[in-house]
């Protein structure tokens, strides 16, 4: 035994060390700029905390929810569980007892399902005026939106073997026959994207133009990574064209070592499907007012214009200004294809087995 | 066999021990007095190793009690007992040391570590084996092993030490020798003791009394003599070694080789009979010669020298050294 | 005997397992049960049922064969590299899926196999492959240790009476491996049985397994009928199968004396020869993907560069904190986790040996049940469950280790019950004689004897941790308890190449902490005079 307690100390030391070595390195990070200063934050037990659940891809630069707390004495307790699916499902499950007081990053694929469950109560913030009409979804104010950005396919500019792709039809064009990966809509989010916004754009005659993916080539994977990273030229894979997000040539420019004054990738904005990503406040809360107070500051200038380059979506709200990134190489779809949340919950499982039918069998 | 009611020491009172239903020890009774050793002696498969693990704790008794110095200690889980065992395979543990093997029952009673190490090296001393500390018992001959493992069944000075076929795994030089160091040491000791062979000289050497068992009894206790001179039964005479068993004048005797002496040919030859050697062993010093009569009773005798198979001989037979068996 | 070991690991487990599933499952089906006879008869369903089992059994038999050779040179042979081998074989088993698949697809298309005849991507082939690289680990420690401890003197015996090597083998070491083969094998099959992300990156989008159909009804289509009669599935043929090869195990004599380490320097060219091919056939079979991660973490922007590894103390935008805090918090987990299989393990090996009647049994299948149960059943059923009062764990951090502790008891028990169940009975004997009561036997020879193995174990809960993804992911974590494959998944989630070489750089760190831990593991002996 005695040496089993010899091998955890040993083992402890190492950790000991590790976190000694993480938090000790203080000096000013390359990359991540933290703009914002320190604050003073004043320390009131009545001040309540409320509990902030979202998704694995929540960022936002530190300190932000610091201004929130200056401001209103109320802090903010971040949980992060799984993506956007196991979110809504696990909040579906918890609805009796709720392990949040407010909900961020359920979109609008998934917001029927949450509206059904009848997770949030609803909260009408000011500051919806300054959020363009075609992103409230929800007449009732249950939720709202905070970001949005567009899922479209992107190409290798320098590898395509014709002309860049324009239209949905040119995926199918034989020039660029074994070109495009996209991702199974039944494990992946841009993936099932993709599939409404055929569906919105060819309504009934979808599962023929999925058919001639089909037949020109298309390959699919289980997630986004395989696709962006296995298949397409970014990995070093050989198709030129895959389903990603309109603000993934940003990205390529943001994370490029030596950097790099243009992105290699273009996008197509013909097959842009727009996400919503949406904030609400959940039912059974006990800060109900606290709980709007948040939903407010997300929806303000200091959280919108921190969206941008840590989640890669916009800001909901117009008066936030953008990263000159996103001026110079971020796009948005003029016309993306969009569908109403009632339709998407009512149909997805059929249009899901039918897409496994026609693509997979 | 009545049981003997005990004082001091060690009682057991018809002890039964069912394996399968099978009696492996069948209503034995028995007591080791203080400071006395009892040797149980029989056959393979008698049950003797049995009895000994019952009275350890190691296995249940289905009937019976156990007792010491007065006190009923048959539900006692072994641990409690201060009862020592050494195994017959010695099961040293093969992750310790020597020194951490005998000391481990000192250790386990709460003695501090100073007092171990003295007392592991008193043992050591009084084994023989000085210096042995360190070494692993992978690495031990098979004589080290068996004076390890009695250094540590000792090393708590247990109330009762029991030992299993101790000298088992030994070749027959060094059994004889250490056969007769054990002796000396338990008495040495005081130590009260039981000890299991299958070898009658081994327990005659070692022992204040005898217990020969067979098929899960115990069919005689005695001192070395009374059961050498008076077996009683023809079982317990053939198995210490009377080999010859003879029916005279109405009675059942048994006859130990030092009842038939050889006779030279020149002798009174009245009282002999006339036998033919069918088997001579030759044992260093003697011949063990096995001749048999004209009936074909077989009696076994020593020569000084050897004598070739079908040779006619002369024996006379004592009958005062005869032991009657009923 | 052993009543009181059993006490806290029944305890545990009904606690923070059974109580959870039981309670998912009554939520999904408790209504209607109907949704069990549909998935049951239902064509796609069998199907998916049917490929679960299939790819399973697959998979343990290919470990097994990959995994023999190096085994036996490990057990037998002392060689020059012999320790290095033995931490080596854990490390694929902490990298996590996305990482190891990239590295997989890579190596495939540096050998043309992913077109044309020869194409591996996405083929059951892929999936195979994939878990034999994962779990030969499992084969090579478990069974390796326990076989080179095994007295050879019966071989010999076996030798001296007219058996040639391999009859001595087959009919006398077989039979004695058996214990160990087989515990090491049920690890394997329940690993491969659940395995989530392998079958979705490499078998491709075609093929489901039990695993992922849950993930998709409960996750993708908020159906947790579906779900829930899909775990009932699930565990029920765990269960089954568990239980058989607990029953086939019974017939297996399991004593036999454990010694020290055995193994012989390999002589003369034959030998050598025949090490050699076994270590470095299996060796390259590991080491090819792990050499192009290695490749791939010193490039950035295709220039060979340390740069990867220097900024993992910088915080990227996209993780809340830095790439090192996570090995941090990794680390803790993984201490904590393994703490947890240690205690809980430990007790429940030894309630397992010493255990009778129903307990035991129920220990034996119960401890194994976590590991071959599907995260989502899990993760759901603590979230719907463990929320009241002061067992609300829902956002403790506990619960990560928790959760990751429960899937590294198998390996901890699975590793130790072999080699209890070897010691020499008469050893605990002579320990109560000498006045040990039961529980200092069981500290004193049972968890002695079973150190190595227990080190072992712990080693695999430890390494669990390291690299779990899926069961962590449906735990509540507050932003700075990013884990190092939640970190690596984050960053391979957004392009650009910055980000991919320090998810790579990150995955090398991963795989070299926990070949440091496995080898302060393996210098652990038990007793100052034992070699076991």
């Amino acid at each position: 035994m005695k040496n089993l307690f010899r091998l955890f100390a040993i083992i402890c030391a190492l950790v000991v060390f590790t976190v000694s070595c993480a938090s000790s390195d203080e000096s000013p990070s390359v990359v991540a700029a933290d703009d914002a200063p320190p604050l003073e934050v004043t320390d009131n037990d009545n001040c309540p905390t409320l509990t902030l659940a979202t998704h694995d891809s929540f960022f936002v630069s530190d300190g932000v929810f610091d201004t929130f707390t200056a401001d209103t004495c109320i802090k903010v307790k971040q949980v992060a569980a799984g993506d956007a699916g196991q979110m809504v499902s696990a909040a579906a499950l918890t609805v009796d007892n709720p392990t949040a007081d407010v909900m961020f990053g359920i979109d609008n694929t998934f917001l029927q399902r949450g509206l059904d469950a009848e997770l949030f109560q609803p909260y009408q913030s000011e500051l919806l005026s300054t959020v363009p009409e075609a992103l409230q979804l929800d007449p009732e104010y249950r939720v709202t939106p905070i970001d949005y950005g567009d899922v479209c396919a992107n190409y290798w500019i320098d590898a395509l073997p014709g002309a860049a792709p324009s239209t949905l039809d040119d995926l199918i064009d034989p020039t660029n026959a074994n070109q495009f990966v996209t991702q199974n809509p039944e494990t992946s989010s841009p993936g099932f994207a993709f599939l409404l916004a055929t569906i919105a754009r060819y309504g009934d005659g979808w599962p023929d133009y999925w058919q001639a993916l089909v037949d020109n080539g298309v390959s699919i994977t289980a997630g986004w990574e395989d696709a962006y990273y296995g298949e397409f030229i970014a990995g070093g894979g050989d198709r030129s064209i895959v389903m990603s997000y309109a603000s993934s040539p940003p990205a390529e420019v943001i994370f490029a070592d030596p950097p790099i004054d243009a992105p290699p990738t273009g996008v197509l904005f013909d097959s842009c499907f727009r996400q919503i990503e949406f904030a609400g406040v959940l039912a059974g809360t006990e800060n109900p007012i606290a709980a709007g107070q948040l939903i407010d500051f997300m929806l303000g200038t200091t959280f919108q214009q921190d969206i941008p380059l840590n989640m890669f979506v916009y800001p909901a709200n117009s008066d936030a200004q953008l990263p000159e990134t996103f001026e110079n190489f971020g796009a948005l779809a003029d016309e993306p294809l969009t569908m109403t949340p009632a339709e998407i919950e009512a149909n997805r499982e059929a249009w899901t087995e039918q897409w496994v039918e026609i693509v997979l069998s | 066999m009545t049981p003997t009611p005990a004082q001091s020491g060690l009682s057991v009172d018809s002890l039964t021990v069912r394996f399968d239903g099978h009696p492996a020890v069948n209503t034995v009774s028995l007591a080791v007095a203080e400071k006395s050793v009892l040797a149980l002696v029989g056959p393979s498969g008698c049950g003797k190793s049995t009895l000994l693990r019952a009275v350890a704790g190691l296995v249940i008794a289905d009937e019976g009690a156990v007792g010491w110095n007065g006190a009923d200690i048959t539900n006692k889980p072994a641990h409690q007992r201060d009862i020592g065992l050494m195994f017959q395979n010695h099961a040293l543990f093969s992750h310790r040391s020597v020194a951490q093997n005998i000391g481990f029952g000192l250790r386990m009673r709460g003695d501090d570590r100073l007092t171990i190490r003295q007392r592991v090296g008193e043992l050591l001393d009084l084994v023989g084996l000085v210096g042995f500390e360190k070494r692993q018992v992978q690495s031990l001959s098979g004589g080290e092993a068996q004076r390890v493992a009695l250094a540590r069944a000792v090393a708590p000075a247990p109330a009762l030490l029991l030992l299993d076929e101790p000298l088992a795994s030994l070749d027959r030089a060094r059994r004889v020798e250490l056969n007769a160091e054990l002796g000396a040491l338990l008495r040495t000791l005081g130590q009260t003791a039981i000890y299991v062979t299958h070898d009658q000289h081994e327990a005659f050497a070692v022992a204040d009394e005898v217990g020969v068992m067979n098929a899960g009894c115990l069919v005689r206790v005695g001192t070395p003599t009374e059961i050498w001179n008076d077996p009683q039964t023809e079982f317990v005479a053939r198995f210490v070694g009377h080999e010859t068993i003879i029916d005279y004048q109405g009675a059942r005797w048994a006859v130990p080789a030092a009842a038939v002496e050889l006779v030279h040919a020149d002798e009174d030859q009245d009282d002999c009979c006339r036998a033919t050697v069918i088997e001579c062993r030759f044992e260093g010093d003697r011949c063990a010669i096995k001749a048999a009569d004209a009936q074909g009773t077989v009696f076994t005798s020593f020569a000084s020298a050897a004598k070739p198979l079908g040779t006619h001989v002369l024996l006379r037979l004592h009958h005062d050294r005869f032991a009657l068996i009923g | 005997m052993g009543v009181a070991a059993s006490a806290l690991p029944m305890v545990f487990l009904a606690v923070f397992f059974v109580w959870p599933v039981a309670n998912l499952i009554w939520r999904g089906l408790g209504d209607d049960i109907s949704r069990l006879g549909e998935v049951l008869t239902g064509e796609r369903f069998l199907r998916v049922i049917w490929f679960t089992l299939w790819q399973a059994c697959a998979s343990t038999a290919l470990t097994a064969v990959i995994a023999a050779p190096l085994t036996w040179a490990i057990a037998n042979r002392r060689f020059t590299g012999r320790r290095v081998a033995r931490v080596l074989v854990t490390v694929p088993f902490v990298l996590p899926t996305v990482v190891v698949g990239g590295a997989f697809i890579a190596v495939m298309d540096r050998f043309g196999l992913n077109d044309g005849s020869l194409r591996l991507r996405h083929t059951v082939w892929a999936i195979l492959i994939a878990h034999v690289f994962f779990n030969v680990a499992v084969v090579v420690r478990t069974v390796g240790g326990f076989w080179s401890q095994l007295d050879r003197e019966q071989e010999l015996a076996a030798q001296t009476l007219g058996a040639t090597p391999w009859q001595a083998f087959r009919e006398v070491t077989i039979p004695r491996l058996a214990p160990s083969v087989w515990s090491s094998l049920s690890i394997v099959f329940l690993f491969t049985f659940t395995s989530f992300a392998v079958v979705l990156l490499l078998g491709g989008p075609r093929r489901s397994t039990i695993e992922t159909e849950i993930y998709r009804w409960a996750v993708t289509r908020g159906d947790i009928s579906t779900a829930a009669a899909l775990s009932v599935v699930q565990i029920a043929a765990v269960v089954a199968l568990v239980a058989l090869n607990q029953w086939l195990q019974g017939g297996v004599a399991a004593t036999s004396s454990l010694l020290g380490d055995r193994a012989i320097a390999a002589k003369g060219r034959r030998q050598r020869v025949a090490v050699a091919a076994a270590v470095g056939g299996t060796g390259l079979f590991l080491a090819v993907p792990v050499v192009v991660l290695i490749e791939r973490s010193l490039r950035l922007g295709g220039n060979l560069t340390f740069e990867n590894y220097l900024s993992l103390g910088d915080r990227v935008r996209l993780l809340p904190v830095s790439a090192l805090d996570a090995v941090a918090n990794s680390l803790l987990f993984g201490l904590a986790a393994a703490g947890i299989a240690l205690v809980i393990g430990g007790m429940g090996a030894i309630a397992v040996v010493h255990g009778t009647g129903a307990i035991r049994h129920m220990l034996s299948v119960g401890l194994l049940l976590p590991l071959g149960t599907s995260a989502v059943t899990l993760g759901f059923g603590v979230l719907i469950t463990l929320d009241k009062g002061w067992l609300d764990l829902r956002s403790s951090w506990w619960i990560i280790p928790i959760t990751q502790g429960l899937i590294g008891i198998p390996f901890v028990v699975r590793a130790v019950v072999p080699v209890m169940r070897a010691i020499d009975p008469s050893m605990r004997e002579a320990a109560a004689v000498l006045g040990a009561s039961p529980r200092q036997v069981r500290r004193e020879i049972d968890l002695r004897i079973g150190t190595r193995a227990l080190v072992t174990g712990v080693g695999f809960a430890f390494a669990i941790s390291l690299g779990e993804f899926g069961a962590t992911s449906f735990v509540g974590r507050s932003p700075d308890q990013l884990t190092v494959p939640l970190a690596i998944e984050r960053l391979l989630g957004t392009p650009g190449d910055l980000l991919r070489g320090q998810a790579m750089a990150l995955s090398v760190i991963l795989m070299v902490v926990t070949a440091a831990v496995v080898l302060v593991g393996d210098r652990v002996h038990p007793g100052d005079g034992g070699v076991l």
